[in-house]
């Protein structure tokens, strides 16, 4: 009876042993969440990370950025239609990283960043025209020189704030392209930082994430492009299921909804959240489906949205990935 | 009573070799996929309106395609097939040396591409 019990005992454990197993096997791809990476046109290996970007029509432009040992200025684009990327006009300013942009009617701004060479936080700015791939240099920033700020634009105007200029900023800036001037705007309460994101719905800025002496910002904003009015929304870690809040994250809009995807918190994170205006709810969505990363760049032209290098500890990332935010997750396509 | 180490021993070599097969069959897929990941890169340099301009593709797939000479300004174009290849072959070499395709003005320079400095 005993001997009996014993076998009884071996066949349960060893069934266990491969139930266990299979389960493990599995449970990478039973996820609830909707929305799949697929690969598109990659750098090869040596790749960087803390680039900038901005997207005019179906083109995504990208340049500066560092690699581990040096800082770059040169500047790419990438066409969505093709799927290929050109080496378009160096950027004019001294390679750096963590620069910011962003774009007017067709035009694209970058500047600011951080030089480690010279150690150097940077307040100049560059204008590029795309008609004639060339770059022209703007009055400097208005505020201190900085890295790691947000930037954002409307049809007439941009705007760029917080970041770190040896302590953390919450100040925002306003650029006049007509009078090539910067003045400083008021009306955000929220907390200083660097390293958060924006994504833009409609005439609508939504503004979170980031860090601040180490710790993660909870707090989520709206800025009206029309009245310029900043209004609080609830914290994004309003609900206990949802980790949104992180930093050095990106963020995209596809089809009226605004995305948040990889960034560090503790380490690189690879989580994607989908943020739904009307009810001011976040979904947890497929996750990048490649390497855990941070400082990455994002493209999107409001209905394609491509997510692309950035590095992992110090592993720089070569990836360029198109996210389907409603189609079901395939490992095939990667 | 003797028998019972034998019991453990048994189970210990039943999970082993589920968990060897395991990492076998997993390791065996992440080979595939490191072969697969050395791409040939191919050039090709077309004429187009009268400029050159050269592509660049990963296997089949389109990957860089560049109309006007990379890092300087504005939208100047390769003035001879000859320019046009000679960058286009630098280029192959960078990424087949796992480096970013990035060609500088030193490259255009040292390989006498004609170009206008304009800033």
């Amino acid at each position: 009876m005993k001997k009996f019990n014993r076998n009884v005992g071996l066949r349960l454990i060893c069934l266990s042993a491969i139930l266990t197993l299979f389960y493990n096997c599995n449970s990478d791809d039973s996820d609830d969440e909707l929305g799949n990476w697929v690969k598109k046109s990659s750098f090869n290996e040596e790749a960087r990370s803390s680039s900038s970007a901005f997207t005019i029509g179906n083109i995504g432009y990208m340049g500066t950025g560092y690699d581990g040992d040096d800082y770059y200025n040169d500047f790419w684009s990438y066409n969505m239609d093709t799927n290929s990327w050109q080496q378009l006009s160096d950027f004019p300013g001294v390679e750096r990283s963590s620069a910011v942009s962003f774009v007017i009617n067709n035009d694209g701004y970058m500047g600011t960043g951080y030089n480690g060479d010279t150690n150097e936080e940077l307040a100049d700015f560059y204008k590029y025209n795309v008609a004639t791939n060339s770059w022209t240099q703007i009055s400097d920033f208005g505020g201190s020189a900085r890295y790691g700020a947000v930037g954002f634009g409307s049809s007439t105007s941009g705007y760029v704030g917080t970041g770190y200029d040896g302590s953390d900023k919450k100040d925002f800036w306003k650029y006049n392209p007509t009078a090539d001037s910067w003045e400083e705007i008021f009306g955000f309460g929220g907390d200083k930082r660097r390293d958060g994101v924006t994504f833009t719905i409609a005439n609508n800025v939504y503004f979170g994430t980031g860090i601040s002496n180490g710790v993660y910002e909870e707090d989520f904003w709206v800025f009206n492009l029309d009245t310029e009015v900043w209004t609080e929304l609830e914290d994004i870690d309003e609900d206990d299921d949802d980790d949104v809040y992180r930093s050095n994250a990106v963020a995209f809009t596809l089809n009226g909804k605004g995305y948040i995807a990889c960034g560090e918190y503790g380490g690189s994170i690879s989580t994607v959240y989908e943020y739904t205006p009307s009810n001011e709810s976040w979904e947890e969505k497929t996750e990048f489906e490649l390497y855990a990363r941070r400082d990455a760049i994002a493209f999107s032209n409001g209905e394609r949205g491509f997510v692309a290098l950035g590095r992992n500890g110090t592993l720089y990332l070569d990836d360029n990935m198109e996210f389907f935010p409603n189609d079901e997750q395939d490992d095939d396509d990667n | 009573m003797m028998k019972k180490p034998y019991t453990y021993l048994a189970v210990f070599i039943v999970i082993s070799v589920f968990t060897f097969l395991i990492y076998y069959f997993i390791n065996s897929n992440e080979d595939n996929n490191k072969f697969i990941d050395q791409h040939p890169f191919t050039l090709q340099v077309l004429e187009k309106d009268s400029s050159w301009i050269y592509e660049i593709y990963n296997e089949d797939n389109l990957f860089i395609r560049q109309e006007f000479i990379p890092s300087v300004k504005g939208k100047q174009i390769f003035k001879s097939k000859e320019d046009a290849e000679k960058i286009g072959k630098l280029v192959v070499s960078k990424l087949s040396k796992n480096a970013f395709p990035v060609i500088s003005e030193t490259d255009l320079k040292e390989n006498n591409i004609s170009f206008e400095h304009t800033n």
